[in-house]
Formats: structure tokens, C-alpha cells, sequence
């Protein structure tokens, strides 16, 4: 019963509620450590990519409210979206006034090249923005609430959000599982999802510019005066190969027995440089990355730091100089096979009296000799075949690069002006049409589209084969639309969001992606032992090492048969001077009487009949 | 009253009748040199306008071009890598090549291909790499293209190192919004098209076509640049090539576009320099004879060069092509000049906002900057096809009776009247068969000709032979056929005459119109559905076919006198398809084997109409009228 109880807790928006109910079974046994009632933290991971780009990894966290179990509930908890110092009241509002448990908002330009790079730490790399987020659906106002949210969010951050309208949503069956910390505890006692809905929607042509990133910054305590933030120049990020900005919000326990929770906002900013575009060398440094320096450090957050991922150089040794050496020297992450050499520095102790903090990377002969390739677990395309405006056909292909089985999931939503043929669905394995689909898909959720009503859903969970490529093709026919539907630009064709690969692959080396928005608890080691028992308490020792990642695939670009738009005005005007001159002609023959003027005389004789 | 008035409506509708009968034919033969005129003014300069910009998106040469004098050295370095790795085999040229594409950092991988024809077996190597625009969301591209043989049979060494420089200098920049695709392909055309049936996803692995599939893609292509650049020396023209698979072309925008970079490089249409002039009559035949050129292609169907098989695939594409011709300056392109200008075209096609539509898709260029639109160049055509009808409406017309009158009585006079319908019957019997036969005649050639039997010494050309031997025999066959029915006709009606002589019954039934007259008439139906039909799939097929049909069809008709007969049907032959081909052979000086080959490939390559309008459409019509011309008169 108390489990239970513990799980209505969770959802954080009943957490007030839950503290007008609760307090009588309060003892004061135990009293768990109580952190800060908010706390910032502020960090870059840096990584030099195999072809000459440098990635980089803004992530600030901010948590707040130490929301105790219900055991040890006192008056922190009750500060919760009633008081804010370091979290920003925009998003606390949000979350308060359409019951939001969980947020996930992603801004992406451009395409995350998984076999280059590998996997990234932020694991929403979809191009476009992506929403999703876990609602409570205690009132069942659940559809209310999401419209609500993506108007809000839209005004907030400048962005087309409202367009995530009922044609768009979806519900997922399997995908976008809740990733707040304490959920995958709360899963392990009681499920408690029966009140929580999951809605996901993205718009794949959404472009990000400054726009969007002011008020993104706006939602930081320092803003880019001070700390790792002040990097954040919008005409260096902006001209990038790769650029993507999140905002997470997530409840998370802060303890291992998770008794003291806090809401998490984790805002992201990923970025790939590209710095060998210009001479071919992949010497960089900081400021020449970012245009700007760090002069001091960001007096609000608890930590600030600078993590850099080492290059996995192969056969010869020193090949590059670290300037300035990380004080700590550099050490290494992850176990054996797959460990990870970083350099963290702590610029926390960098102010207005020191030097800036500078930070460069020189190669010997300004190229990396040799690199480990990376070849990462998961990869997949997809892509439209055939041509003309009539039918098409959609491809996808999924290469399992792992040396065993995976278990993934494979979500895939698309518009209803693509109508999907299911039979037509076929799987290839390695080269080879599978006659029975089961041996690869265990389940399958197919949602057919409605015509401006609701698009077509198809997830599978999905058995890849080791060191496999497979392939599902599937047909569709395409829509002839009103011509009212047609957006002002109808000669560029409709864009189709990508479908998302959830899987839980091991850990490989030379990867940035470990642990997701997670990994960075690890870097401070007051959460490092947490995080990792958190691993095994959820998963078994056996599973240790496998991390949960999203894959995305490209975006697409579908041609619907478009008419002529200077057609339709001709036709307009043609059919109405013809329609004029018709029914002008018709209304007259048949309103008009022709009646027989009858002579006077001959009235006044028929009068004198009558 | 009422009969009377009925009457003289009945005389009314007569002498129309008389009149449209009359000049019909003669109105028929105005129209033909109307269209004949009208066809020969459009390259003239009043009757076409300025090629203007349509697509405002496109800003051309608005960039900053970034192609300098080190992307020059780097070009040439690659034209010495290139130069060295031509010689080597088909597959492992594409490798080095993939090489040096990887070099500099763009995605690059080969394809593999098969293609076997009725003819010859092909195999080659693609190579082909993506340039991913930073920051793009890559549902868009656009493709530079070179095959690794040129348009004079010669490595295409230029255009290559023009494509791996080009790699090097798109790398450096970010403000592309679509990617860049780079494809070298393998042969002449078969390389490009496998690529691209590959790309969409149409990959076959049969015995007679196998594609490897692709491993790197990119979005929807919007436009393709084919380059041509043959040699390793510089070039004093630079043409553009446009006509793709059975006439299809390119919006005009894309043309626009690449001229209007060019500015003050004076481009050309195809490989020749027409210098402008003051005479009007040698600007006016210049113009002429690039219409012709455009239309020759067009009516062909094979694509001038590699561009011609993006345009299947609503890809709109044009060749740029670097030649030599003396008497001009020499060296005015460079790979520099070159570089720049492809590099501003791209620049300038990566504006686009939305796929080119704004602009033109039918129309005909009698010089770089003029064309003439489809509202001009259609009416020719059609009002060619109208004065098919026209004649087959006369000649329906006489085989009807409206000259015939019979005696009324009215108000108790008798008064000839003509009636207003015909009690002539008509036989469809004799010319619907005649047709039907020979459109199977047709299709038996076709199939004759295409089909790969397998036995020794087969030959195209005997295979031509010998469905030209299945035309004799059906031409043959069919004339005697009706010769000898109308001997037996003639002989029933003597019979019949007989016997109504001596039965004195008055049911004078007239002879049903000779069988000619309704097998011309059918004949000239079909032709003008056929060139009416063509001309909205293929104006310049439809043009020169209704061309040389025109005066033969309308014209010809048995004659008592043999040698009109003989004359007519030389004639018939020389514009029949096998006599087509040799004539054609004539005229360039080719061997006739090779004009077959090369009307086969075009078939069995690039899936041109022109095999199959020939023998299912064109040969039909042509046999039947040559049976029409010795059917008897009567």
C-alpha cells in the first residue's frame, strides 16, 4: 500500500497535493542528507571527432526542491513552483499548470553522422525539433494539457511548436519510456504509468537559429555573462556541420534508496565543428571554437567544469600537446575494452583577477597520424524509392555492427497524405526476403493514418541479428491534397520526420554517448558510485555496460502531385465569368413571366362577363 | 407547305454539303501550307522572346565564387592523378577515385553495374561521394556528374579533377542548404543510369541488369549539372546540352541560370559558335539550324548527353560541354573559368527554395537567349492534324451518295430532291482489315527486331530484312486479296444486273464506294490521331513525322496509269522505316548495321519511342497506304 502511495508521489505535480495528505504518516527517523534546495551545475565535454571536427557538449543541470519520500516530508518540499532562485520560473510554470511529468524538447540542425562520430551524449539528435513529454492524465485532460503545452512552448521559444497538432501527435507504445531517475526505481516497485500518457511530436523542417537560442539562454542563472555559458556565441554556433538544443526535464532521486528526489532541468547544447574545413589541420582551440573566453566562473553553480574526451590515437604515442595539462593529469573512464581517457579542469576557481581560461589542442604535424575507427553498434537509413507523383516506396535499412543479438525498437511515424500499404511490407535480411517476419519482429503496433486526422504509426519491437543488415521496405500512394493544403512553398515537397531506433547496446570504445545526459554524473564523483548502482540496482551486473540510445534516421522529402498554382486562379476566374453568364441566362428564362398583355378592351369585356 | 419548306431545307443542306466537299480538299492543302510556313517562321527572331529568370530564388551569380588560383593547382594535380589512374581497368579506377574523394573528406563509395543489350554486354564501376552542407537537413541535393568517356569518345579527364577540386573548395564552405553529390560514372550513359535507378531505389539483379545497391545517399535530387569536359587541355567553345529521353527537357530556368553566370563567356547551344550578324537572313538560318539540331534530338529521343537521364526521374539537368573548333581564340576556358562557373551554378541551385518550376518545360531554343513557347509552336501541329481530318471527312463524304436524287412528288409535281441521308452503304470490311492486319504486321516487326533469338549469325539488319519481308508478304497478300474481290464484286453486280433486268424491279441500290476511298479515309484518321497524340508527348517526333506523312497521305490514290502507281509506292517505301534507315545511313555515312545499333540501343538503353512508334505506328499506316495505292480503282 505504502509503495503505491509512493508512486502518486512520484508524479511530481501531485507532489503538493500529496503533502496535504501525507504529513500525519511523517516520522523523523533517518533525516536523509538535505542538498541544497537548488543547485546549478555547469559543464563542457569536449571531443576531437576522427575527421578533424570537434564536438562539444554544453550541459547545465539544474535541480531543485529536495522532494523527500513522504516518510520524511517537511517544508523544503513545499518551495516546490511556489519559490524559484535558480530555476527558471518560465518552465516551473509550465510543468505546474499542464501536469507535466517529464519534458523533452529538442532543436536540431542538421544530421548526426553516427558512422563518423558515433553516438552523442544528448540522445535526441533528430533533425528539426522533437517534443515529447509524459503527462498526468489524473484529470484525463491529458489532450487539453499538450495543446496547451506546445502553445506555451511555442511562445517561449520563438518556435512553430503549435504546429504539433493532432495530424502529428502520437502516442508511442513502446519508445520514449519515462527517463527520470527515480521512475526506473518506481517501475521496479509498482507500475504506476496508468495515470501517465506519453506524447510525442516533431516538426522536421523547423529551422534554429538565435532566435530560439536567446530565450534558451535567458533560461540560465548566469545567462552568457559568466561561466561556461559566456562560450555560447550564436555566429560560431550557428556555423557549424551540426547543432542541437535541449531542454530536459526529468524528476530524478538524488539519493541510492531514492528518498530524496528533485527535479532535474538539464539544457543541452551540441555542436560540431568543423575545424579542418579551411587548411585540413585539426589543431583547435578554445577560443578559436567559440570566439569568446572564459574570464570568470558562473558564482551560482555548484560546479564547473571542462571535461575533455582524449582522441583514441592508435600506434604511436604523444602525438598531440594539451595546453594548458589538466592539473589533475588525465585519467580513465569506463572498464577495459572500452575505457575512455578524459582530462577534466575545474574552472571554477577562474574570476575576474586570473588570467581567462584557455584551453588548446596542438597535433604533431597538425593531423592525427592514425585514429581507432569507430564503428558504431547501431546505424540505420532510410530513404524513399521509386519517382513520379503517384506511389513511392519507403526504405529502411538498420546495420547491426554488433558481434550479438540486439533488442531494439523501431518507431516510425508518417504523415496520412502517405497512404501505407501494409501488405507491401517486406523484410530483408542481409540481401534476403524473410518469409516469416516473426523470426526478426515480436511485436507490431500499427496505427493507420486519418485523413487530416491523425498520422500513421508503425513500432516494432525488433530482434536484430548479429553483424546484420536489415532491411523493411513498405509502399505508399500519395495524396492529391486540397489545394487549400498546399503550404505557400508546394513545389519544395512535404517533409517527413525521422523514425527513431530505440536500443540498449554495450558500451564501445571511442564513443562519446555513455550514459546519455547521465554520463555527466559521472564526471562528479559524488555522484559517480550513485549512478553506477543505479545501473546495477535497475539492471543486473550482467547488463552493466549497456547504455539505453536513441538512433535517428534521416529526415525525407516527399513530392506530392502539386498543380499548377497559377491554374487554379485562371480556372477561378474563367468558371465564374462562364457561371455569370449562365446563370444570368437561366435565372432570366426561368424567374421571368411572359404573360399576354390582354388589350383594355377586351379587360373591361371579360369584366363585364365576369 | 411543311414538304415544301423541308425540301428546300433539304437543297439548303445540299449545297453546303457540295460546297464543304468541294473545299474541303482544297482547305486541307491551304492548312498544310499554313502549318508548313508557320513551322518555318518560329526560328524566326520575332517569334520567339528573350530567355528570361523566372525563379527569383535562384539569384545567380550573387555568390561570392571561392574557386581561386590554389583550387587551379589542386585541379590540375588531380588532372595529372586522373590522366594516370584512366588507363587503369573499370574497377580499379573507381577505387583510386573513391580514394581521393575520401581524401578530402567527403562519403564516397563505387557501384557496381551489368547491362546486357540485344548487342553487347557492358559492366563497369561507378564512383560517387556526398558532400554533406553542414547544418542541412539533407532532404535535398544536387548532383555534378561526369562520366569517365566523353562525348568524343576520349577520357573525360577535365571534368574530373574539375569535380575533385570542386569536392576541396564546397568542403571549406557552410552555406550550403542542399548537399552535393559527385558522380563519375562508368560507359557513356549505362554508368549514370544505373547509378540513378539505384538511387531511387530500382536496383534490379537480373541476367540482363544487375545494380549494385547504394550505401550512401543523400535527399531528393533537385537539379544535376553534367560536365563534359574532355581532354586535359583548355577549350575556346562551351556549349550546353539539354535534350533528354524522348524530348524531355529541363526548366528553362536551369539554362537561364548557367548563361546568366556565364555573362560575359559567351555560351552556345551545343558545340557550335553562331556568331550574331547584321543579315537577317543568316541569323534567320542560324536559328533555323539550331532548331533543327534541338528538334533532331528531340525527335530521336536519345538524350544528348548524360543530363538526358536525370530528366526521367523529375530531376531537371543540362551538360556543360568544353570544346575546340578552330578560327575562334584559342584557350578561353580554363579550369579556372570552368571551376568558377560551376561552382556560382551551384551556389545559385542551392538558393532554391523550392524544386525549378517556375519556368518553362515545353519549349524550343533557336539560340542561347530566345526560345518559343508552347502556345507558339503547338498550332502548326494541330492544324496539322486538323487537315488529316478535313481530307478524311471529304473522302467519307464521297463515298456517300448526296449527289444522288430521287423524284418526289410534291403538290403534284414531281421535284428532284436530294435526300439528306445516304442510302449508299458503306464496307468497313476490306479497309478495316487491311488496317488491322497490317498494325499486326507491325507489331511482329518489332518484336522481330528486338527480340534476341539466339541463332548464329543473327544480325539486326537481318532481322530487318526480314520483317520487311513480312511487310512485302502482308502488302502483297492484301493487294491481291482485293483484287480478286473485286473481280468477284464485278462480276456478282454483272450477275445481278442480270438479274434485275430481267426482273425489272427498280430497288436500285448503288454500289457501295470503292475500297480505297474508305481505306484512305481510315488512314488519314489514324494519322491525325497519331500526330495530334505525339505532339503533346513529343512535339518534334510529331512535327516531322506529320511532315513527311502529310503530302503522300493526302495525295496518293490508285491511279489507272502504272507508272504513278510505281511512283507512289517508291516514294512509300523511301518513307517507310526501313527505308528511313537507310536513307539515314546515306546521310551520315554510317553502315546501316550501325544506324539499327544505334535505333536498338536507344530502345533497349534509354527506353526510347522512337523503335516503337516506328514499327507499331508509323510502319502500319505506311503499309496500308501502300496497299491503298494498288487497290483497285473502281
Amino acid at each position: 500500500m505504502r509503495h503505491t502511495s509512493v508512486s502518486t508521489v512520484l508524479t511530481l505535480s501531485v507532489a503538493l497535493l500529496a503533502l496535504t495528505t501525507a504529513p500525519a504518516a511523517a516520522t523523523k527517523d533517518s533525516v536523509p542528507i538535505l542538498k541544497a534546495p537548488e543547485a546549478f551545475h555547469e559543464e563542457l565535454v569536449l571531443k576531437p571527432l576522427n575527421d578533424g571536427s570537434v564536438y562539444s557538449h554544453f550541459q547545465f543541470t539544474t535541480h531543485i526542491g529536495t522532494m523527500m519520500d513522504e516518510q520524511h516530508l517537511d517544508g523544503a518540499a513545499s518551495n516546490l513552483f511556489t519559490h524559484y532562485n535558480l530555476f527558471p520560473r518560465s518552465i516551473g510554470q509550465i510543468l505546474h499548470s499542464f501536469d507535466v511529468e517529464e519534458l523533452h524538447l529538442t532543436f536540431t540542425q542538421g544530421r548526426w553522422q553516427y558512422g563518423d562520430w558515433g553516438y552523442p551524449l544528448a540522445p535526441s539528435v533528430g533533425t528539426g525539433v522533437e517534443l515529447w513529454a509524459w503527462l498526468n492524465d489524473d484529470k484525463g485532460q491529458t489532450d487539453l494539457n499538450w495543446k496547451g503545452l506546445t502553445n506555451t512552448l511555442s511562445g517561449l521559444f520563438c518556435a512553430s511548436l503549435n504546429f504539433i497538432d493532432d495530424t502529428i501527435t502520437t502516442e508511442p507504445k513502446l519508445s520514449f519510456r519515462n527517463e527520470g531517475l527515480y521512475n526506473v526505481h518506481s517501475n521496479v516497485n509498482a507500475s504506476s504509468a496508468d495515470t501517465k500518457r506519453l506524447r510525442y511530436g516533431s516538426l522536421p523542417h523547423e529551422n534554429v537559429c538565435t532566435e530560439n537560442l536567446t530565450p534558451w539562454i535567458k533560461l540560465l542563472p548566469c545567462k552568457t555573462k559568466a561561466g561556461i555559458a559566456s562560450l555560447l556565441k550564436s555566429h560560431k554556433l550557428f556555423d557549424s556541420r551540426f547543432y542541437s538544443m535541449s531542454i530536459h526535464v526529468r524528476p530524478v532521486c538524488e539519493d541510492e534508496l531514492c528518498r530524496v528526489k528533485s527535479l532535474e532541468l538539464v539544457q543541452s547544447i551540441t555542436t560540431v565543428f568543423d575545424v579542418a574545413r579551411h587548411d585540413g589541420s585539426h589543431d583547435w582551440t578554445l577560443i578559436g571554437l567559440f570566439e569568446r573566453e572564459i574570464t570568470q566562473a558562473c558564482p551560482l553553480a555548484s560546479t564547473s567544469k571542462i571535461v575533455l574526451h582524449l582522441p583514441q590515437t592508435t600506434n604511436y604515442q604523444n602525438q598531440y600537446a594539451l595546453t594548458p595539462a589538466p592539473a589533475k593529469g588525465t585519467h580513465f573512464i569506463g572498464s577495459e575494452e572500452d575505457k575512455q581517457e578524459i582530462a577534466v579542469y575545474d574552472i571554477s576557481g577562474v574570476s575576474a583577477n586570473s588570467s581567462p581560461f584557455e584551453l588548446s589542442m596542438q597535433w604533431e604535424n597538425a593531423r592525427p597520424k592514425s585514429v581507432r575507427p569507430i564503428t558504431p553498434g547501431i546505424v540505420a537509413h532510410r530513404y524513399f524509392t521509386g519517382y513520379g507523383q503517384e506511389r513511392g516506396g519507403l526504405s529502411i535499412e538498420i546495420h547491426n555492427n554488433n558481434s550479438e543479438d540486439v533488442e531494439s525498437v523501431y518507431l516510425d511515424t508518417l504523415p496520412w497524405y502517405l497512404k501505407l500499404y501494409l501488405h507491401t511490407f517486406t523484410i530483408d535480411l542481409n540481401g534476403k526476403t524473410l518469409d516469416n517476419q516473426r523470426d526478426l519482429v515480436s511485436k507490431m503496433f500499427y496505427q493507420p493514418a486519418v485523413d487530416r486526422g491523425r498520422p500513421a504509426v508503425l513500432e516494432m519491437a525488433l530482434r536484430l541479428p548479429a553483424k546484420s543488415l536489415v532491411k523493411f521496405s513498405i509502399s505508399f500512394d500519395k495524396v492529391f491534397l486540397k489545394y487549400t493544403e498546399y503550404p505557400p512553398d508546394a513545389n519544395r515537397g512535404f517533409d517527413v520526420g525521422c523514425a527513431v531506433i530505440t536500443a540498449e547496446l554495450p558500451r564501445q570504445q571511442g564513443q562519446i554517448g555513455y550514459g546519455g545526459l547521465d554520463h555527466l554524473r559521472i564526471y562528479q564523483e559524488r555522484e559517480a558510485s550513485q549512478v553506477q548502482s543505479r545501473f546495477n540496482s535497475t539492471r543486473g551486473s550482467e547488463d552493466e555496460g549497456l547504455d539505453k540510445i536513441r538512433v535517428y534516421t534521416e529526415t525525407l522529402l516527399v513530392s506530392l502531385p502539386t498543380p499548377d498554382f497559377s491554374m487554379p486562379y485562371n480556372v477561378i476566374t474563367l468558371t465564374c465569368t462562364v457561371i455569370a453568364m449562365f446563370f444570368g441566362t437561366f435565372f432570366n428564362l426561368m424567374m421571368r413571366d411572359f404573360d399576354v398583355v390582354v388589350p383594355k378592351e377586351s379587360k373591361a369585356k371579360g369584366k363585364k362577363t365576369t | 407547305m411543311g414538304l415544301l419548306s423541308r425540301i428546300s431545307k433539304a437543297q439548303r443542306r445540299t449545297i453546303f454539303g457540295r460546297f464543304v466537299l468541294d473545299w474541303m480538299p482544297r482547305l486541307s492543302y491551304v492548312m498544310v501550307a499554313v502549318s508548313f510556313f508557320w513551322l518555318l517562321a518560329l526560328p524566326h527572331q520575332n517569334y520567339s522572346h528573350e530567355v528570361y529568370l523566372s525563379e527569383n530564388a535562384l539569384l545567380p551569380g550573387g555568390a561570392n565564387t571561392r574557386f581561386d588560383y590554389s583550387d587551379v593547382l589542386a585541379a590540375e594535380a588531380y588532372r595529372d592523378t586522373v590522366q594516370r589512374i584512366s588507363t587503369l581497368s573499370s574497377y580499379e579506377r573507381a577505387k583510386a577515385l573513391e580514394q581521393e574523394f575520401a581524401q578530402i573528406g567527403l562519403k564516397a563509395a563505387t557501384q557496381n553495374y551489368t547491362l546486357n543489350t540485344s548487342t553487347d554486354s557492358k559492366h563497369g564501376v561507378n564512383t560517387y561521394a556526398v558532400f554533406y552542407a553542414p547544418r542541412s537537413d539533407g532532404t535535398e541535393a544536387l548532383v555534378l556528374s561526369a562520366s569517365w568517356t566523353s562525348r568524343d569518345v576520349t577520357a573525360n579527364t577535365n571534368a574530373i579533377a574539375a569535380l575533385l577540386a570542386l569536392g576541396k573548395v564546397f568542403k571549406r564552405g557552410s552555406h550550403f542548404s542542399k548537399d552535393i553529390i559527385f558522380v563519375v560514372s562508368d560507359g557513356e550513359a549505362e554508368g549514370l543510369m544505373a547509378w540513378l535507378k539505384a538511387y531511387h531505389g530500382n536496383e534490379e539483379n537480373t541476367k540482363d541488369r544487375a545494380e549494385e545497391t547504394l550505401h550512401i545517399r543523400s535527399g531528393a535530387i533537385q537539379a544535376a549539372l553534367n560536365l563534359d569536359f574532355a581532354g586535359t587541355g583548355d577549350y575556346n567553345g562551351l556549349g550546353i546540352f539539354f535534350e533528354g529521353v524522348n524530348g524531355q527537357l529541363p526548366n528553362l530556368d536551369l539554362i537561364k541560370t548557367v548563361t546568366y553566370i556565364s555573362g560575359g563567356l559567351a555560351l552556345t547551344l551545343h558545340d557550335e559558335i553562331v556568331p550574331y550578324t547584321d543579315n537577317m537572313t543568316k541569323n534567320y538560318m542560324n536559328s533555323l539550324r539550331r532548331m533543327l539540331y534541338m528538334m533532331k534530338y528531340q525527335a530521336a529521343g536519345t538524350p544528348s548527353g548524360n543530363h538526358g537521364l536525370y530528366l526521367k526521374y523529375k530531376i531537371d539537368a543540362i551538360t556543360l560541354y568544353g570544346f575546340n573548333r578552330p578560327g575562334l581564340d584559342a584557350n578561353r576556358y580554363g579550369l579556372f573559368r570552368l571551376g568558377s562557373l560551376v561552382e556560382s551554378t551551384v551556389r545559385s541551385l542551392s538558393n532554391l527554395l523550392e524544386h525549378l518550376h517556375q519556368s518553362f518545360f515545353f519549349y524550343l531554343l533557336s539560340g542561347i537567349h530566345r526560345y518559343t513557347s508552347i502556345g507558339l509552336y503547338m498550332p502548326p501541329v494541330i492544324i496539322l492534324g486538323v487537315s488529316f481530318i478535313f481530307q478524311a471527312l471529304s473522302l467519307w463524304g464521297e463515298s456517300s451518295d448526296l449527289s444522288l436524287e430521287v423524284e418526289a412528288i410534291a403538290q403534284g409535281k414531281e421535284v428532284p430532291v436530294t435526300l439528306p441521308y445516304s442510302r449508299r452503304s458503306r464496307s468497313f470490311k476490306t479497309p478495316a482489315t487491311i488496317v488491322g492486319m497490317s498494325f499486326v504486321a507491325g507489331l511482329a516487326s518489332f518484336k522481330l527486331v528486338k527480340t534476341e533469338f539466339g541463332f548464329p549469325g543473327e544480325t539486326p539488319l537481318l532481322k530487318l530484312v526480314a520483317s520487311v519481308g513480312v511487310c512485302t508478304m502482308l502488302v502483297f497478300s492484301a493487294v491481291s486479296a482485293a483484287r480478286l474481290r473485286q473481280h468477284l464484286l464485278v462480276k456478282n453486280e454483272a450477275e445481278k444486273k442480270k438479274a434485275q433486268v430481267n426482273s425489272k424491279s427498280s430497288s436500285g441500290e448503288p454500289a457501295p464506294a470503292a475500297d480505297w476511298i474508305m481505306l484512305k479515309t481510315f488512314i488519314l484518321a489514324l494519322s491525325a490521331l497519331m500526330v495530334t497524340t505525339l505532339s503533346a508527348l513529343n512535339f518534334s517526333m510529331a512535327v516531322s513525322i506529320g511532315v513527311v506523312i502529310v503530302l503522300p497521305f493526302m495525295i496518293f490514290r490508285p491511279s489507272k496509269f502504272l507508272i504513278l502507281n510505281a511512283i507512289q509506292i517508291v516514294i512509300l517505301s523511301v518513307i517507310s522505316p526501313p527505308g528511313l534507315v537507310f536513307l539515314a545511313s546515306w546521310l551520315y555515312d554510317m553502315d546501316v548495321s550501325l544506324v539499327l545499333r544505334w535505333v536498338l540501343d536507344g530502345y533497349e538503353i534509354f527506353g526510347t519511342w522512337l523503335l516503337p512508334t516506328l514499327c507499331c505506328i508509323y510502319w502500319p499506316l505506311n503499309i496500308a497506304s501502300m496497299v491503298m495505292v494498288l487497290m483497285p480503282t473502281e
